[in-house]
């Protein structure tokens, strides 16, 4: 009886603490978005009345709206792109023996963990190399590199359920292989496909490390956007800005819940 | 005997069945030009822009350097012995080594008991709690530094709230040192933590527990002698990720550090950018690589080594 009312109480403590760490990790955040809605001229918290004026004022950030666009645009690209990529990568590397495999596995997905600062400055190197200078498809490769691990394992994890006697049998009712990957394949992995898509996306969105060596002045990413106006302005038009980001990302992952489920994310 | 134990027999069964077949199936493929295709596709891309870069910038790391002319001279360390002999670059790679340990075990000591919470609940509390732990990533990180910037400010709400409960009593000055930087990064980095050790702790049976406590074990008891040593593979992977990931942060550091202070990734920035030193640049670059891959290395020894322990245990 008495372990019994102890783990109780341990229960009640582990809660408690809980609720203070997720307090802290939405604190920083609930903060902002409160001072997006502020009536006065400088981020102050609590905001000072509540007004809407500060998000027509974020909008009209001098070049923010185009370099939404140029992140929209880099992300759905990349997303597209690495989860094509990945995906083949996925296929070639999983449930098959061959020499070398830890290392080409190692390879594709090494970009987790290689300092994407060390990434973007490879490339700009290397693009001035080789004197290329298509500034949006440069960061449009950059992007595809740091993207494509998370596409990878999310293909990889199901395909890890996938059964692969399927194959045997598409192929014994005489199914061609792309035939049998339209059908029998692409269908089972298909959630995969796109929730790394959608992780593909977040990080491309979200990427300032190797966008800062590459933009120029046609081609400012929404984050490098952001980081040069909130160093340099007092007012809650950033706040603001921030929020309509927020909700964008929110919106998608919301989204990606419902495609593939609260479980299928936390297995990522 | 216990669910996790009959799971990983039943696991490996279905494993060495599906594997027998897929042997059949890779027998088949294995020389196949399908495959080889398959394969080659994204490993070309890879190599072509990330692998040949990496390449390129480790090459230029042994050369030295003329912002004007390009490469001038042949071989040389000395882009290497510049950084190791300068006490100032010495002690830029001693900060961020110092601010990504105390971020990584500030993060598992916040962290774990959230970790073993969220491992030991399930149905709509777990999904709810799931969602405010993942939520923080979903915002861009040059927001989430951006409101730490905006908290910790001296006219800021945390300054305010402290001074009302006379904890200070002048305004906050933490922003523009390396104890913002810190706070912000634990932030930021929290969930990496959480999320791999959640997973390990889910799959310790709770049953392990319960007998232990049977056995006359207290809370703390069943912690240390239970629970932790058999989540050693998921502290290993959360302070692997963490680490690595704030010894290479650029964002928080450059936005909270107010220029005060460097760590690698922004000098690494600064030679780029500012002195375009390419190769000197690239030489800090490289050194940064072999500082991530040194902590993967140990890290993963650890973990691998743990976890044979882990089945050692579980299987007796």
């Amino acid at each position: 009886m008495k372990v019994f009312s102890s783990r109780r109480l341990g229960w009640t403590v582990l809660w408690g603490y809980g609720f203070l760490v997720v307090a802290y990790l939405l604190t920083p955040l609930i903060v902002l978005v409160t001072m997006a809605f502020s009536a006065g001229g400088t981020m102050t918290f609590p905001p000072k009345g509540f007004s809407l004026m500060w998000f027509p004022a974020a909008i009209s950030i001098n070049g923010l709206v185009g370099s939404f666009v140029v992140s929209l645009e880099l992300a759905l690209l990349s997303a597209f792109f690495s989860a094509v990529l990945g995906t083949i990568a996925a296929i070639a590397i999983a449930n098959r023996r061959f020499r070398g495999k830890s290392l080409v596995t190692a390879f594709f997905l090494s970009p987790l963990i290689f300092p994407t600062i060390v990434v973007g400055v490879a490339l700009l190197q290397y693009y001035r190399t080789l004197r290329y200078d298509n500034v949006f498809m440069t960061l449009l490769l950059g992007h595809i590199v740091v993207t494509i691990p998370y596409t990878i394992r999310t293909v990889t994890a199901s395909l890890e359920v996938f059964d692969y006697t399927l194959l045997d049998a598409a192929r014994v009712l005489g199914a061609d292989t792309l035939r049998t990957f339209r059908e029998v394949m692409l269908p089972i992995i298909k959630p995969g496909v796109f929730s790394g898509a959608v992780f593909a996306f977040l990080i491309s969105f979200d990427n300032y490390t190797v966008s800062m060596f590459l933009a120029d002045a046609k081609n400012i990413t929404l984050p490098i956007r952001i980081y040069n106006y909130a160093e340099a302005s007092i007012d809650p038009s950033v706040a603001a800005a921030a929020t309509i980001m927020i909700l964008v990302s929110v919106v998608l992952f919301v989204g990606m819940g419902r495609l593939i489920g609260v479980r299928g994310l936390s297995k990522i | 005997m216990s669910t996790s134990h009959s799971t990983l027999v039943g696991g490996s069964y279905a494993k060495r069945l599906y594997g027998a077949s897929s042997e059949i199936l890779s027998r088949l493929e294995r020389k196949s030009w399908a495959f080889i295709l398959l394969l080659l596709v994204p490993l070309t891309y890879l190599v072509l822009v990330y692998g040949l870069p990496i390449l390129i910038l480790i090459a230029r790391s042994l050369f030295s350097y003329n912002p004007v002319t390009g490469i001038t001279g042949g071989f040389t360390l000395n882009n290497y012995w510049h950084f190791l002999r300068d006490p100032a670059y010495l002690n830029v790679l001693w900060s961020s080594l110092r601010i990504g340990l105390l971020v990584t075990i500030l993060d598992l000591v916040i962290g774990y008991p959230v970790a073993y919470l969220l491992a030991r609940i399930s149905g709509t509390k777990k999904q709810i709690l799931m969602a405010c732990i993942v939520s923080p990533l979903l915002v861009s990180i040059v927001i989430r530094t951006f409101s730490w910037e905006v908290l910790l400010r001296g006219s800021g709400p945390v300054s305010h709230i402290l001074m009302a409960i006379q904890i200070i009593r002048e305004p906050l000055r933490v922003l523009n040192t390396e104890t913002a930087v810190i706070i912000a990064l634990v932030h930021v980095y929290l969930p990496f933590m959480i999320l791999p050790l959640a997973t390990v702790i889910e799959s310790i049976d709770p049953t392990l527990e319960l007998a232990a406590g049977s056995l006359g074990a207290n809370n703390l008891r069943r912690f240390i002698e239970v629970v932790f040593p058999l989540s050693i593979p998921g502290v290993a992977a959360g302070c692997m990720l963490v680490l690595t990931t704030s010894v290479s942060a650029y964002v928080t550091p450059a936005m909270l550090s107010g220029g005060t202070f460097l760590v690698m990734p922004t000098l690494v920035a600064q030679q780029m950018q500012v002195l375009v030193d390419w190769s000197f640049g690239s030489a800090i670059s490289v050194v940064l690589i072999v500082v991530v891959l040194t902590i993967v290395a140990l890290f993963s020894w650890w973990a691998e080594s743990a976890s044979k322990y882990r089945s050692g245990r579980v299987a007796k």
